[in-house]
């Protein structure tokens, strides 16, 4: 018997050796994230952490996790379902809808330029750190893709492809083994996501010196800059910050009293209810409806809220600087130069863009 | 004659260490401060109505400034720059404290200066990349560039009603097209002692903003002071007694 064990020792050692000829761990690709020039001018570096390089083979993985509905409990649901490129990676329903056909409490939101999150504060309330950490949450959430984790990796691993797919995205983590984990494919999925990204807008281009704005878009661009329309220390001056955003969590005076309370969730502090990520504001002609709620169908009703629709609260932002009067009061013309404006953050590209597709 | 010029060799070896001790040279630290008339603020005081000044009753929700050119100058009118420019925010702990960019050597010397937002040469619009992405931008229409400082709360009105106010500091809009700047210096001439463990504190006394020269009355002041060059210039001429400085 325990020769037998000898001989079995030797078999091993020797095919571990003459294996390590031939099984030299999969050599990936790093990616180089092609960052676009507007954003290398006026933004710091993205976040990449130490933890997820980004590799050829795990931006392409993370793909087709990203569209494969096998993370869902019954296998009818992926991200972006509720996440397509079409709507911008959000989706057009005001609460997207789960497996179980039950609604969330919120609006999807739209996904791209997140590498440039540098509080890594993820969902509308923030309570997700990294994206590593947020792609954990839809898989396993009820009124999303309700599975386990343990299901999800156990048809992961039964699946014809996806073993070789994480051995080469993750070839120290799985050789020889069929080592696949939630982590490895929220890595994966978070490498992809670092891709999307939208830079190609008319106002970029404007800014490139490509194009010239309207003189009502100019005049749009004019009003979002000062007290007409005063949109800018919350959403960034424009030719500034490519982001429309600076991802902090605020109160624009959309109620008197919140049923959801937002940040205060997340930090339990009163001072934060009502509080929620400010978005960017590129292709809003694609991620209709808009808020945390998606209670406004229309571009004209944000406007009017901004304009006339302001109201007050303990925790209204200070930056909503008209709410006295219930919004900045703007006329019919200046409503619809500021939408023109709003319009030249449209990129059109961006949609179609095939390395973003399945 | 071989010992004595070992000797020699030695003796110098150990002087020459000797004069490298006695000029160590230091990267001090700094640490940025909030008071309400010598009472300190911290992040945990924001939102509460608790602060009061002839306004009335007042709260702080937000408060960013920007410092650039901190420089120390020596006895003999040397200058080193210690700090290229420094946001400090009082609800980021992590910006309420930083250190030297260069060193410079323990001891005495006559003062601190530093300009109170960027200068004009170095107002450079969109140049400043960590700026950028925190919304630090003064808008173009108001002569771009960067914001001084962002300081808001909220202060109860004749009827105790809450109403907010933003004291927003940056370029002066003369006319359309015609703007001033509005950074300023501050010189602290005072004896300043360093030592490797010293750490230079900055306070602000953000009372000051309302008292002097100028009072300033939030009932009937003006909103937004953004586009307001009277207003800009009331909030510069403030600035001149709002900070001073320690050594810890
Ligand atoms: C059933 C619809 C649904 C599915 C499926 C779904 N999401 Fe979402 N997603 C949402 C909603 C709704 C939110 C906002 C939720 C909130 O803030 O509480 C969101 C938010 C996000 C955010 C935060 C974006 C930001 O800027 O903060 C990311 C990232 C994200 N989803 C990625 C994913 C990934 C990756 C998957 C697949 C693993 C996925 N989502 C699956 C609906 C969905
Ligand atoms: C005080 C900060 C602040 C100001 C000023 C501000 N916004 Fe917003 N904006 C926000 C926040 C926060 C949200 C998200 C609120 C929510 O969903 O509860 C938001 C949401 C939006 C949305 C919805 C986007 C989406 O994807 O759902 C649009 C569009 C928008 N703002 C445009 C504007 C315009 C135009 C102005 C100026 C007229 C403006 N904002 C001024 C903070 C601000």
């Amino acid at each position: 018997m325990k020769n037998y064990l000898y001989i079995l020792f030797i078999i091993a050692i020797i095919s571990c050796k003459s294996d390590s000829e031939s099984y030299v761990p999969y050599q990936n690709t790093a990616y180089i994230l092609a960052i676009p020039q507007i954003f290398a001018d006026k933004l710091p570096n993205p976040v990449i952490p130490n933890s997820n390089p980004f590799t050829v083979e795990g931006v392409a993985l993370g793909k087709k996790l990203f569209y494969d509905p096998i993370l869902s409990g019954d296998g009818t649901q992926s991200c972006a379902s509720c996440h397509k490129q079409v709507d911008g990676f959000t989706d057009d329903v005001q609460f997207s809808v789960g497996i179980d056909n039950i609604e969330g409490n919120r609006n999807s939101m739209p996904l791209f330029n997140m590498a440039w999150n540098l509080n890594e504060k993820f969902f509308w309330d923030g309570r997700s750190i990294g994206l590593e950490s947020q792609a954990l949450d839809p898989v396993t959430n009820v009124v999303e893709m309700h599975n386990t984790w343990q299901n999800a990796i156990h048809d992961l691993k039964n699946s014809s492809v996806y073993q070789d797919l994480f051995n080469k995205a993750f070839p120290e983590q799985t050789a020889m083994d069929t080592n696949i984990t939630k982590e490895l494919v929220a890595k994966a999925i978070a490498q992809f996501e670092r891709t999307i990204i939208s830079a190609n807008s008319k106002f970029d281009k404007y800014l490139n010196g490509e194009v010239n704005l309207t003189v009502d878009e100019l005049e749009g661009f004019n009003i979002f800059n000062d007290e007409r329309g005063d949109c800018f220390h919350c959403h960034g001056t424009g030719n500034s910050n490519p982001l429309w955003t600076d991802n902090i969590f605020r109160n624009n005076g959309l109620d008197a009293i919140f049923t959801d309370i937002g940040l205060e969730e997340v930090t339990g502090d009163p001072n934060d209810r009502g509080k929620f990520k400010t978005p960017s504001l590129r292709n809003l002609v694609f991620t209709a409806p808009y808020m945390h709620d998606g209670r406004f169908t229309t571009l004209d009703e944000v406007i009017n809220h901004y304009s006339e629709g302001v109201i007050n609260s303990s925790t209204i932002d200070t930056q909503m600087l008209f709410v006295a009067q219930g919004g900045t009061q703007m006329s019919t013309l200046e409503k619809a130069q500021l939408k023109a404006f709003l319009l030249t953050l449209t990129d059109n590209e961006f949609i179609t863009n095939p390395d973003f597709q399945e | 004659m071989k010992k004595i010029v070992a000797l020699l060799l030695l003796s110098v070896l150990i002087t020459s260490c000797k004069t490298d001790d006695d000029s160590e040279k230091i990267s001090p630290k700094f640490k940025f401060t909030f008071n309400w008339d010598g009472e300190a603020i911290n992040a945990s005081d924001f939102n509460a109505i608790k602060y009061s000044n002839e306004t009335g009753e007042l709260s702080i929700t937000k408060m960013r400034y920007l410092l650039s050119n901190i420089t120390l100058i020596a006895n003999d009118d040397v200058e080193t720059k210690l700090i290229t420019y420094h946001l400090i925010d009082l609800t980021e702990e992590a910006s309420l404290s930083t250190i030297s960019e260069s060193t410079v050597e323990e001891g005495n010397y006559k003062s601190l200066t530093f300009t109170v937002g960027f200068n004009e040469a170095e107002n450079t619009p969109n140049a400043y990349t960590d700026l950028n992405i925190t919304n630090w931008n003064w808008p173009i229409g108001l002569g771009d560039g960067y914001h001084i400082m962002q300081y808001e709360g909220k202060f109860l009105d004749a009827s105790n009603q809450e109403q907010t106010y933003s004291l927003h500091v940056g370029t002066r809009k003369i006319s359309d097209g015609v703007f001033e700047p509005n950074h300023f210096i501050i010189s602290f001439d005072t004896n300043l002692v360093l030592n490797s463990n010293s750490e230079i504190e900055i306070k602000m006394n953000i009372a000051e903003w309302f008292k002097n020269p100028n009072l300033l009355d939030l009932n009937t002041m003006v909103f937004p002071i953004m586009p307001n060059p009277v207003a800009q210039l009331i909030m510069r001429d403030n600035g001149a007694s709002v900070f001073s400085v320690g050594i810890n």
